[in-house]
């Protein structure tokens, strides 16, 4: 009944310091008793997973313990494992006001909950969407265990996906309906993505989204905007050859635009051929990074490799703020570097995008193989070849 | 097609390989710390083996604390795990080896107790807990 991974008594006691002994509820709640030194009973501990595994966050699910006491009042939640980006998962774990918001409630209470709004639980600040999923496979869990359907998987379109979808359509127009009295006003849709998409929503197309989806699953109804916006991003440069994503809606693409405007021309510089051709490599060899660490299951938070995370501002980690900044000052120097010559989101956005009079196999065509070659090994090579 | 000149050729190759480097480091770090794991894992399962043989034979649990590596080094004198045994933090053999040891071995006043515990790395907390009551599997 414990599954992969089972709950241990040293888990539970960082909430119940005298457990001593854990025992399998054979019951319909499917938890652990847990029992003291003298055998007395002296509280119960439920994981979510595996029943809450389709619960996805911002790229994956979570496996949330928690802990109630003998009265089934809930003594505290652990984030055990998650498949969600480990920055933001950290983020989650930090904010005690979320992790606490559990303590002192019923068992019952908390199975009952169904907007968590109402219930008093708020998103954690630059990880919403994974804290969300946290709180809702704690109460799909419970809900569960109570005999109840638990959360359904029902289509919820909520403020985010419009506002999205609402970036996307403009975006489309500034790409496609190239009257002067409408383009004018671009720098304004360029200020708002870094402000709106970036900033305020975080929502930038990056690796450690979509491998998360592709781990887990594509949280197709829980963030529909989101979802139409990143098969959008794919779909459009390869039907209509614009690259509608990285030159109209990216925050980070946006602001080295603005950053190019800050020093002199003067001042910039051609990147020499070979430095070119040494450049287009690197977001490769950055796909192969991901490649390894997808297959593999390595512990590299993939957030770190792209800049995107940085615009969480509060939940970004140094090295997502370390390579933001680096390319962004690149970028005063050589245009648009890190959009070239750094992104591996956007080589692949470059790579589907159909190009006319081009029908031989390109350096770009060849890269790809390279890539496929090396996913291919990944997979049909066994794991301890590589893992020892 | 155009010949590269000889000086392009270089840069460009000396540019890929310190690419290619970057990315075998940024690979390596992370896969060389899952293949440590992966060891310690197989290392502690062999000494729990080891240490549940050696009390079928003496009816009690080696009686005093110790390191990684005087722990295998008793149970390997009494042939309850191969002398061959390798520590996993320097792929060398266990006994006669004094190189990293984050493995802890501890028992109760009366030896009927055993706790494994593998710490991280210049810390005393726990990365891997094995004992004969509450924790007897890694997973």
């Amino acid at each position: 009944m414990q599954g992969d991974w089972p709950v241990t008594v040293a888990e539970v006691r960082a909430f119940l310091p005298q457990a001593e002994r854990l025992r399998v509820d054979p019951g319909p709640r499917g938890g652990l008793g847990v029992y003291g030194g003298a055998g007395e009973k002296i509280g119960y501990a439920v994981r979510t997973m595996p029943e809450s595994r389709r619960i996805v966050g911002y790229s994956g699910p979570s496996d949330v313990l928690v802990v109630f006491d003998a009265e089934d009042k809930g003594l505290g939640v652990a984030i055990r494992h998650s498949y969600d980006t480990p920055s933001h998962v950290e983020d989650v774990t930090r904010d005690f006001l979320f992790m606490e918001k559990w303590n002192g409630r019923s068992r019952d209470e908390i199975a009952e909950i169904t907007d968590l709004h109402a219930a008093g639980i708020y998103g954690v600040s630059g990880a919403t969407r994974t804290s969300e999923a946290v709180a809702q496979s704690i109460t799909h869990r419970l809900a569960l265990a109570a005999g109840g359907e638990g959360m359904e998987t029902v289509f919820r379109f909520e403020w985010r996906d419009g506002a999205l979808l609402g970036f996307l359509a403009l975006g489309c127009l500034f790409a496609f309906w190239k009257a002067k009295s409408f383009q004018r006003w671009r720098w304004v849709f360029s200020v708002g993505t870094i402000l709106g998409l970036g900033i305020w929503m975080g929502d930038l197309i990056a690796q450690s989204l979509m491998i998360g989806w592709v781990e887990s699953r594509v949280p197709w109804e829980a963030t529909p905007g989101l979802v139409i916006f990143v098969v959008a991003a794919f779909l459009l440069p390869w039907f209509t050859k614009q690259p509608v994503y990285c030159q109209f809606l990216c925050p980070h693409g946006n602001l080295q635009r603005w950053a190019m405007k800050v020093v002199p021309a003067t001042w910039k510089r051609p990147l020499p051929g070979d430095g070119k051709w040494v450049a287009r490599w690197i977001p490769v060899m950055l796909l192969v990074v991901v490649l390894a660490v997808s297959f593999l299951q390595l512990d590299l938070d993939l957030a770190g490799i792209e800049p995107f995370d940085a615009y969480l501002l509060q939940g970004a980690g140094v090295a997502t703020i370390v390579v933001a900044l680096v390319g962004l000052a690149i970028s005063l120097f050589y245009p648009m570097a890190y959009c070239k010559f750094g992104c591996p989101t956007g080589w692949l956005l470059e790579f589907v995008r159909r190009r006319s009079g081009k029908d031989h196999f390109s350096e770009r065509d060849w890269m790809g193989l390279v890539l496929f070659a090396i996913s291919l090994a990944l997979y049909l090579v066994p794991l301890p070849v590589f893992l020892g | 097609m155009m010949a590269i000149p000889s000086r392009s050729f270089l840069i460009r190759f000396v540019g890929l390989l310190v690419v290619a480097l970057a990315a075998v480091t940024l690979i390596g770090l992370p896969l060389a710390e899952k293949r440590t794991e992966r060891r310690v894992r197989a290392m502690l399962l062999t000494v729990q083996e080891g240490l549940q043989r050696y009390h079928v034979a003496e009816e009690l649990y080696p009686k005093k604390r110790m390191s990684g590596a005087e722990l295998v080094k008793q149970l390997a004198a009494g042939g309850f795990v191969e002398k061959s045994l390798l520590n996993p933090w320097t792929g060398l053999p266990y006994s006669g080896n004094a190189g990293e040891d984050r493995l802890q071995y501890r028992t109760n006043s009366l030896a009927e107790t055993y706790e494994l515990v593998v710490s991280f790395p210049g810390t005393e907390e726990a990365q891997f807990r094995l004992d004969s009551t509450e924790n007897q599997s890694l997973e």
